[in-house]
């Protein structure tokens, strides 16, 4: 079974004269110790994606669809047996998670009093214990935890919610652009801390990011979205080694490269369409170098090239 | 002679703690110049000074030590003389385009203004067939439809095309920009680094490309100077640079430097720690302690500039495999 199961998912903000299609039919899934990543540029969905599993969108939304965490439903799920759940079967880590962090507290007592919320049993030594073993699993000091947030440097505050979101060993961690604002070497060190993680917790995780690389260098699977729809799905090496998506070739041909011919980049003309007005056929098609008569009219779904390897694309295909 | 010269830059910003006074070297002793026509990538982390660096050369910030010159001509003194002929002359991308221009003034506004300020066109109808040609020219098409917008209609891209614009107006003979890519999509970055390097082959503008990702400006520089804390550690040529590090942080930036493809496995250089950009005086190379090749000499003396090859220069002890016992 499925760590995460998301099927036909669609999530539509309400807002005073339009309606936003954020997730259009999006269907997904995690198996145990195969992180995905989910890439996409501003405005995919890929946010709004991580916060309907989490139900954590704001009120007033509509969220059609299904969504399984081990096979018990989230979408319909009561509210108390949710919260059962958060933080032990799943947490997040947000691009500003360090904002979070209360100025005027210590490390260690935020931590426990986060600790606390979803276990109210454990003797306060046990916790301490804990805290520092999950520290260390992160490369911080113990002198952290008797630090304030100002007394530390935004790498470090980052690697502090990561280590917050795994206080109790939860299976799934979703992580929305987690190392998004720090500098070069500071990711490059948390993504190795996350890979490391993977063995010695056996946690996976949803990665959510604008940057391919990230996901290249630390996920199995991938997903790659715009405007609200899925466009191409398969493992690292299927996607990023092979498109078949229109779409992500661009996505590809626009990341500089550090070697090689040094040709000139091509971006995607164009802008992203407008969410409140339902387009007719392929989302991309606008910006899409290869269109067709029919990818304007009709919208096909995703189709399986290979095993595992799904493509919203019937040009590109060929 | 260079068209623009930096010579023994400093700035110090003052910190006032528990123990008193104290100073912050955010710029430490840059040198560099810069051709007419030629782009200077200038890399480092948050913190480095790259920012302040951009800032200080275009006037925006004020000078501690240290001169910058433009075509022999002192900027303290083209900036007394005569401001806004400096200001014509050099310009500035700011990283943000979504706080770049005012929110409650269409574009038509924003853009007409500045060519009013500056004298250009004799009324508003001459300086609006101006707006719309140099909007036409940088691909916003129908550039009608762009200038009756506010800047909340338009996408970052869009925006940060309209910022260049702007900055282009008075054809300045030197750009400072400053993270323009860092805010947009991956997909739209390729548009924006192309214009600039339009505008450089069109009109020979020079320009500092201020970035903290290699690859980017690997597509755009002739040259690149790395930063770490407040002094330049390497520069050169741009593929001497990436393709033949010296110092072991650029070494350390490139080796964490992401690639798309899977299958490419780099070494990565082990870093630890993070750079301290507190106040106070420092001793030695400010790299020393999160350094994989420190020596002691490292801690006691700083390292000054040596050239690798033409062109090319860093400054460490340990460059070209001399000892760690040294």
């Amino acid at each position: 079974m499925a760590l995460l199961e998301i099927k036909n998912l669609n999530v539509t903000y309400q807002m005073k004269e339009k309606e936003i299609a954020a997730v259009e039919d999006v269907s997904l899934s995690i198996e145990e110790g195969k992180p995905l990543g989910i890439v996409g540029e501003s405005g995919s969905g890929k946010s709004t994606l991580a916060m309907a599993v989490l139900r954590m969108l704001p009120a007033g939304t509509k969220v059609e669809g299904e969504i399984s965490l081990k096979g018990k439903e989230l979408l319909t799920m009561p509210e108390a047996e949710l919260k059962a759940l958060r933080w032990k079967e799943m947490s997040v880590v947000f691009q500003k998670s360090m904002n979070t962090l209360s100025p005027v507290h210590k490390i260690e007592r935020q931590l426990m009093d986060m600790y606390r919320v979803h276990d109210g049993q454990t003797p306060a030594k046990e916790i301490k214990q804990r805290l520092a073993q999950l520290l260390a699993l992160v490369n911080l000091p113990e002198r952290v935890l008797r630090s304030y947030p100002h007394e530390l440097s935004g790498g470090q505050l980052q690697r502090v919610s990561i280590a917050a979101s795994l206080m109790h060993n939860p299976p799934l961690v979703i992580l929305d652009e987690a190392t998004t604002a720090l500098d070069v070497i500071t990711q490059g060190q948390i993504l190795n801390e996350i890979k490391e993680l993977r063995d010695k917790m056996k946690v996976t995780w949803l990665l959510i990011t604008h940057d391919i690389s990230v996901v290249s260098s630390c996920c199995e699977q991938v997903a790659v979205m715009y405007a609200g729809r899925l466009m191409e799905y398969g493992t690292v090496e299927q996607v990023i080694c092979h498109p078949a998506h229109p779409y992500t070739m661009g996505l590809l041909g626009s990341f500089p490269l550090l070697y090689g011919e040094r040709e000139n980049l091509k971006g995607i003309p164009g802008n992203m369409p407008d969410l409140s007005k339902k387009p007719e056929g392929c989302v991309f098609a606008p910006r899409c170098p290869y269109a067709k008569e029919e990818c304007r009219c009709g919208r096909t779904g995703m189709m399986e090239i290979e095993t595992g390897h799904l493509t919203a694309c019937p040009v590109g295909r060929r | 002679m260079a068209y623009l010269e930096a010579e023994h830059l400093c700035k110090k910003y003052m910190v006032r703690g528990s123990n008193g006074k104290s100073f912050l070297q955010a710029v430490d002793d840059v040198n560099f110049s810069l051709e007419q026509g030629e782009i200077l990538g200038v890399i480092g982390e948050s913190g480095c000074g790259k920012s302040t660096l951009g800032r200080m050369l275009i006037g925006l910030e004020p000078i501690t030590s240290g001169r910058v010159t433009y075509d022999g001509r002192k900027l303290e003194g083209l900036m007394k003389e005569d401001l806004r002929r400096f200001r014509g002359m050099a310009q500035m991308v700011f990283q943000n385009p979504f706080d770049t221009f005012p929110p409650k003034q269409t574009m038509q506004n924003i853009l007409l203004r500045v060519m009013k300020i500056h004298h250009i066109g004799a009324d508003k109808e001459e300086r609006r067939q101006r707006c719309l040609r140099l909007l036409e020219e940088a691909g916003l098409k129908p550039a009608e439809d762009f200038l009756n917008r506010y800047p909340h209609e338009l996408s970052g891209g869009q925006l940060q095309r309209l910022s260049i614009v702007r900055s282009m107006m008075l054809s300045p003979s030197f750009l400072v920009a400053d993270e323009p890519v860092s805010m947009l999509d991956v997909s739209v970055r390729a548009d924006i680094i192309n214009m600039l390097m339009d505008i450089r082959k069109k009109k020979n503008t020079a320009m500092v490309f201020i970035s903290h990702d290699l690859a980017t400006t690997r597509y755009i520089s002739d040259r690149i100077v790395v930063m770490y804390l407040g002094r330049i550690v390497e520069s050169g040529g741009t593929d001497q640079v990436l393709h033949n590090p010296q110092h072991p942080y650029t070494k350390a930036l490139l080796s964490y430097c992401g690639s798309v493809d899977p299958r490419e496995k780099r070494e990565q250089v082990e870093v630890p720690g993070e750079a301290f950009a507190g106040a106070g005086e420092r001793s030695g190379c400010s790299f020393a302690p999160r350094c994989f090749m420190a020596c002691g000499r490292c801690f006691r003396e700083q390292p000054r500039m040596e050239t690798v090859e033409e062109g090319h220069r860093a400054a460490c002890h340990c460059m070209g495999g001399k000892s760690k016992t040294e």
